[in-house]
């Protein structure tokens, strides 16, 4: 079935080949974070890496893999993760034991091989189960083999079997004894057991618990000694319970058989599985029929799912099979990646080889040399997805080059771009909140600056962001100045220190306008004052004095302005008496409008270009001579009647 | 019958007194032909016009149908008649229309056929008839004397005086004019008093009066001259008379002179029982009365006849009316007026061409003058300049238009002066005539401002017209042909006044020109005179006046710039009028006392 | 008395002329006279114009000056006038009403004013004549 590595392959590259690159948000381009108005949600989901799916090379959301069409749960990600570090911080297997182990099912399975000369011999595979099962990696899983197929045995009223079965419970028991002893005496392993929590405990198997070896190994063996000693109790149990259950249990063995299978197959154990098929087809001989699985049960559940159809025990055994060999050639491949350089991809190999065949050889035993490579990568590679999961670009950075000198097929391009992306979006937010921020503009800013923190929240820029918040409070101090001076009505300061309340007041319509107008005026004054000055200059002191008494009457406050004009009044009194005499005498209640004319006129002629007397003629010239072809009533000028005209 | 006695003319001569009449004494009855005879210079004709009264005689009386001549009134016009010695008619006219006016003049007749008949019978008895329709102009000496005779013989005088109307003419005519001296003098009691140099036909005079140095020599019987003076033939009279003085024979002759009076009166009874002579009855001699005025009333017709006066009366005699001989001397006037082509023809050239001349330079004073704006500008150089273009413009269309202005006054003046130079100087000795034969000054004087009043307004309005067609006057137009027409008649009544106060014509037109030429350099209009000059001269100055009204008549612009131009002082509109009416009505008086004054030669 | 040459100028023609001459005289004196004055109303006292304009209200008074500026207005002429007075040339303004200004008022040439002040103290023109 070649679409069953072909779909492990796909599933386990994830969706690694159909993205690219994904943009951060959804909708929204990474990199232009220049549309400030729509809602900046830099929020990267959870569930999706930037990598892309190829970092654990599974569907993590998933948290299955799936196997021949068949979906396997893995338990929790972040666990397989873990394992599969742990494995690539292992050593391999190289103890003696673990060797024994590995020989001891290739015994089994040698000896239950169909190829076998002389057809498969159940009794000497079975003998060699107890010993496989001693071994810690086993989970006793031979140990549950072996009571099943005891069992299965026995069931068959096969007392040769049964007895056989039951002298190798018998030899394995004093074997077990001689080395427990040895063990208390000598053993220092350290194993950091799992409890399988899938392995419920056969019955009637010796169960090894692997207990957490201590610092000197005797705690240990205290305690596996009493293990052994119950062990012992439970074999001579069994042997009873064996006899006893014959009959009634040969289907249930059968069913438990199966079930067994089906189990072993979703552990993974694919040897354990091809032993247990073998060990089926030598006690029964159906080894097509379906498998007797509770059908509503999870595991039916798993295999109705994926394949529609309940397997059989052939299914799973050429399953198994298919595994074992994927993982050989996943291994194979492996190697060859690795003398290359190219560790991203072997890695992605090695994951796969792990996670299908963990417990199978190639996998165990490969050298921890090129674990370790591996493990230094994807430690890495983790590192790489844990930090860009926390948004810290420029430790990812740095991990992108660290990874690029390590595996030469490293997809650098990808996390260049979506780093490149993702620390531009961030900046930009962070101009954007500086400008608010100048602007004045505090929810805004604050909106940007959440926005570029959940981007990149260990981005640099921040800190001068925190200084520019830090400074916005001198902001805040010069822009109150500048209300106060404003309010005071003392341009001139405002004036002086222009340059300083510029900025602060940038994009503030109102203060710029205010500010506007002031530099205008002190600009219209200056300009006067200057003209003023140059008429005194030029002997014209007539014509300095308007410029600056016309002015003053707009800015009946400035300083400068007062001080020039009272320096000038002098110089042209006549003037000014005339002209003031004539505001007087305009002014006055009743008007004496034709006074007023005469001064205004009078004015005139001591300074014909003066434009304050010429408004002031004109001004009452209006009045007396309105626009209209009637003169005004007392322009009659009857005396006697004496009309009310002006007041 | 007149009566001199003892009159004297006496006249200062290097302060002292020479009687030029000494101490005549004659009567001569009416129907009677007398010579008045003697070397040159002896007085006749001044005693002849001491006689009608033109010489007013220092001593002695003069006597008329008893009628002492100085205190009981001066003959009457229509009694005397005067033929001076050149005839003084108006060549223009016809014979009968010479006549006819001098009736018309001195005769006051009741209707057209009065007056025709009394022309008829003048000019009949004048011989001049047959020559009734020609013009004076081609008349020759004996006719032009017997035209100047029958003038005088329309008012039917009783005495007639004749200065030398014989002399100068052909044999023939003097004979003719002789003869019909004698003639007049046979029929209605008229004194015929000729004044003569020639004693050709002497015995067809009644009696002779020889004059020696304004004494009378001998008043007696033609026959009896040559015998008195104890010579052969009567040229030979006068050398003997300048034997002696004239006083010496004056007193010779107080002892003779009765008796040659006898001789006279004799012939005289002789003649007239004869037949040939006719002296109509005396009238009863009319209570002396003191009178003022001269027109004596005459008797009434009824009374007349009652007090048996038999003979052919003639009408008493009016004068006419002062409008009457208005009348008379105007359409005469304009007679003469049309009849003199070279006169009209001048007059019409002078119409038209001055006017024409006036609009030659109208073409400036038709320019626009820039005004000054409302404001005065406020940069002082453009102010400046404002008023430099402004003033520019004025002294260019002001200077155009004050000289066209002056122009048309002094060609006015011109005309003026052309009217009335020669109007009365012209025709002294005429009006003397006329005036002698009781054509009042004072129609005289209408009859001729009545007559230049046309030809004024004709000119002044035909200039003032069509100058306006060329160059619009900018101002008052009524005012401005007011003025030029009182400027006209400004010069034209003082050129009249000048006529009538000179004795010649020559010296009338002269002044009268210089009258004119002064105008325009003393107005004051071209140049300013000196403030002193201004002030004397300027009162006489019409120009002046009538310039500077019209331009008082300009509208604001062009007076200002007029006034700009013109250094004099320009007057007001009233004053103007003022002083040229000022100057008509001295004019008039001038002329009114230059008429009523007698200038008899 | 006498004969017509001694009555040429009798004494009624001299009378009549000597009466004409004195009708000549004193009509031309009247003219002329009359010409020299110009109003019948007292000479303004400018000063009071430019310290009390209303206290000349209702008072008639003459003023001659030269125009300095004219603002005609619909409603009128208004104009200022230079007036010497002691030494010194003061300005006045005056309202020549349309039915007072006949003449043409233009700048620069001299007139002789009428003026009554109306209420304001606003001279008002009553009479012009030029200078």
């Amino acid at each position: 079935m070649k679409t069953i590595p072909l779909g492990l392959l796909l599933v386990l590259a994830g969706t690694a080949g159909a993205q690219v690159y994904t943009p951060p948000s959804p909708g929204a381009k990474a990199g232009t974070p220049t549309d400030t108005t729509t809602t900046v949600n830099r929020e990267q989901p959870k569930t999706k890496s930037p990598f892309g799916e190829e970092i654990p090379l599974l569907n993590p959301g998933d948290e299955t893999v799936t196997v021949a069409g068949i979906t396997i749960p893995l338990g929790d990600n972040r666990i397989l993760q873990a394992r599969f570090e742990k494995y690539l911080a292992q050593p391999e297997e190289s103890s003696e034991a673990a060797r024994d182990y590995r020989t001891q099912i290739d015994k089994i399975l040698a000896e239950l091989s169909p190829y076998r000369k002389g057809g498969p011999d159940i009794k000497a595979a079975f003998r060699v189960l107890p010993a496989a099962a001693a071994y810690p990696a086993d989970s006793r899983i031979c140990f549950t083999l072996a009571e099943a197929v005891y069992v299965a045995m026995l069931a068959k009223r096969d007392t040769e079997n049964l007895r056989k079965i039951n002298s190798g419970l018998e030899e394995e028991k004093q074997k077990k004894i001689k080395d427990g002893d040895w063990k208390t005496r000598h053993d220092r392993d350290q194993k950091i057991g799992n409890t399988n929590a899938s392995s419920q405990g056969g019955k009637g198997d010796k169960n090894k618990r692997n207990a957490e070896a201590t610092t000197t190994g005797r705690g240990a063996n205290s305690l596996e000694y009493a293990e052994i000693l119950r062990r012992i109790a439970e074999v001579e149990l069994m042997k009873k319970k064996n006899i006893a259950q014959v009959e009634i249990q040969v289907l249930q063995s059968k069913v438990q058989y199966q079930a067994n299978m089906a189990l072993w197959t979703l552990q993974r154990r694919f040897q354990h599985v091809l032993m247990a098929s073998r060990f089926y087809n030598q006690i029964w001989k159906d080894g097509d029929t379906a498998l007797h699985i509770d059908k509503n049960s999870d595991v039916s559940k798993m295999f109705t799912e994926s394949l529609g159809v309940n397997p059989t025990v052939a299914t799973l055994d050429s399953l198994a099979n298919e595994a074992i060999q994927e993982v050989n050639k996943a291994i194979e491949a492996f190697d060859f990646l690795i003398e290359r350089g190219e560790l991203h991809t072997a890695s992605k190999r090695l994951m796969e080889a792990y996670l299908i065949g963990e417990y199978l050889a190639p996998v165990a035993t490969l050298k921890r040399e090129k674990k370790r490579k591996i493990q230094i990568y994807v430690r890495n590679l983790y590192e790489l997805y844990g930090v860009l999961q926390a948004h810290d670009y420029l430790k990812a950075q740095e991990l992108v080059s660290t990874l690029r000198e390590q595996a030469k097929d490293f997809p650098s391009s990808k996390a260049d771009s979506a780093i490149a992306g993702y620390t531009l979006a961030s900046d930009l937010s962070i101009e954007k909140a500086k400008t608010y921020l100048i602007a004045g503009e505090q929810e805004k800013a604050s909106l940007e600056i959440a926005s570029a923190v959940e981007i990149w929240p260990t981005n640099p820029k921040l800190d001068e962001f925190k200084d520019l918040v830090a400074n916005s409070s001198t902001v805040v101090t010069t822009r109150n100045d500048f209300d106060r001076l404003l309010s005071e009505e003392n341009y001139r300061e405002i004036f002086k220190r222009r340059f300083e309340f510029v900025p602060v007041i940038k994009s503030d319509p109102t203060r710029e306008d205010a500010m506007e107008q002031i530099l205008e005026n002190i600009k219209k004054i200056e300009i006067a004052l200057n003209k003023a000055s140059e008429f005194a200059n030029l002997g014209n002191g007539f014509a300095a004095w308007e410029q600056l008494a016309t002015l003053r009457e707009e800015f009946p406050d400035d300083p400068n302005l007062g001080r020039e004009l009272e320096k000038l009044t002098p110089r042209v009194s006549v003037f000014v008496n005339a002209l003031e005499r004539a505001k007087h005498f305009e002014d006055r209640r009743p008007q004496q409008t034709g006074s007023a004319i005469a001064w205004y006129l009078r004015a005139k002629r001591m300074y014909p270009d003066s434009e304050m007397a010429e408004e002031g003629f004109q001004r009452l010239l209006d009045r007396v001579l309105p626009e209209g072809d009637t003169l005004p009533p007392t322009a009659t000028a009857n005396p006697t009647t004496g009309e009310a005209g002006y007041e | 019958m007149l009566e001199l006695k003892e009159v004297c003319f006496t006249v200062q001569k290097d302060g002292e007194p020479v009687h030029l009449v000494n101490h005549a004494s004659l009567a001569v009855p009416r129907g009677h032909y007398m010579a008045i005879v003697g070397p040159s210079g002896c007085g006749k004709t001044t005693l002849l016009k001491t006689i009608a009264g033109l010489n007013p005689e220092s001593e002695g009386s003069l006597w008329w149908e008893g009628r002492n001549l100085a205190e009981d009134g001066d003959l009457e016009p229509w009694e005397i008649g005067y033929v001076p010695q050149f005839s003084i008619a108006y060549e223009e006219l016809t014979v009968d229309e010479a006549v006819e006016t001098a009736t018309r003049l001195r005769v006051k007749c009741r209707n057209g056929e009065a007056l025709d008949r009394r022309i008829d019978r003048v000019l009949e008895e004048t011989g001049l008839a047959p020559i009734a329709d020609r013009h004076v102009k081609v008349l020759s000496g004996g006719q032009k004397r017997r035209l100047g005779l029958a003038m005088e013989l329309v008012s039917d005088p009783k005495l007639l005086l004749c200065d030398e109307v014989t002399s100068g003419l052909d044999p023939r005519s003097e004979r003719e004019i002789v003869h019909l001296l004698h003639d007049l003098s046979r029929h209605d009691g008229r004194t015929v008093i000729s004044v003569t140099h020639s004693l050709a036909h002497f015995e067809l005079y009644d009696s002779i009066l020889v004059l020696h140095e304004g004494c009378i020599a001998f008043h007696g019987p033609p026959r009896q001259l040559t015998h008195y003076f104890s010579v052969d033939d009567t040229e030979e009279v006068y050398p003997t008379l300048a034997k002696q003085s004239g006083e010496k024979w004056q007193d010779s002759w107080q002892k003779h002179r009765e008796a040659y009076y006898r001789k006279l009166a004799t012939t005289r009874r002789l003649f007239i029982e004869s037949g040939k002579l006719k002296v109509p009855k005396e009238a009863p001699a009319e209570p002396k009365s003191r009178r003022a005025s001269g027109s004596r009333k005459p008797m009434p017709d009824d009374e007349r006849e009652s007090a048996g006066i038999v003979e052919d009366e003639p009408v008493p005699v009016r004068t006419p009316g002062v409008v009457s001989q208005f009348m008379t001397l105007l359409t005469r006037r304009w007679k003469i007026f049309f009849r003199d082509r070279a006169q009209v023809f001048l007059q019409l050239a002078i119409l038209l061409c001055f006017p024409v001349l006036v609009t030659l330079f109208s073409q400036k004073g038709n320019e626009p003058i820039k005004r000054l704006s409302d404001l005065p500008e406020e940069n002082m150089l453009l102010e400046l300049e404002a008023k430099v273009e402004v003033r520019n413009d004025q002294i260019r269309v002001g200077s155009a238009v004050s000289g066209i202005i002056m122009f048309e006054v002094i060609l006015l003046a011109l005309m003026g002066s052309n009217n009335a130079a020669r109007e009365v100087a012209g025709e002294r000795q005429i009006m003397e005539k006329e005036k002698f034969g009781g054509v009042r000054s004072f129609s005289y004087l209408l009859s001729k401002l009545a007559f230049l009043s046309c030809l004024i307004l004709a000119q002044s309005l035909w200039m003032a017209i069509f100058v306006e067609f060329f160059w619009e006057f900018r101002g008052h137009f009524l005012n401005h042909v007011l003025f030029l027409v009182l400027i006209n008649a400004s010069i034209t009544s003082i050129c009249l006044g000048i006529s009538s106060v000179m004795r010649t014509p020559e010296q009338a037109s002269l002044l009268s020109i210089y009258l004119v030429g002064f105008q325009l350099p003393l107005s004051g209009a071209i140049l300013a005179l000196p403030e002193s000059i201004e002030v004397v001269t300027r009162p006489f100055i019409s120009a002046y006046w009538a310039w500077s009204g019209s331009v008082d008549a300009l509208g604001g612009n062009i007076f200002n710039a007029v006034d700009v131009v013109a250094d004099t002082s320009l007057s007001a509109h009233k004053t103007c009028l003022f002083m040229l009416g000022a100057h008509v009505v001295v004019g008039i008086m001038a002329a009114w006392i230059g008429m009523v004054r007698h200038q008899w030669d | 008395m006498g004969r017509r040459a001694s009555s040429s100028l009798n004494a009624t023609t001299i009378v009549g002329i000597v009466v004409v001459v004195v009708i000549l005289i004193g009509a031309g004196a009247l003219v002329l006279r009359g010409k020299k004055e110009t109003f019948d109303a007292p000479a303004l006292p400018i000063e009071e114009v430019f310290s009390n304009a209303n206290s000349l209200r209702g008072n008639e008074y003459t003023v001659e000056g030269k125009v300095d500026r004219r603002e005609p207005r619909d409603s009128g002429l208004g104009i200022s006038i230079i007036v010497e007075s002691a030494g010194e040339e003061l300005p006045l303004f005056i309202i020549v009403p349309d039915d007072v200004a006949e003449i043409n008022i233009e700048r620069d040439i001299s007139y002789a004013f009428k003026v009554r002040f109306g209420e304001g103290g606003v001279p008002i023109a009553t009479g012009i004549k030029r200078l």
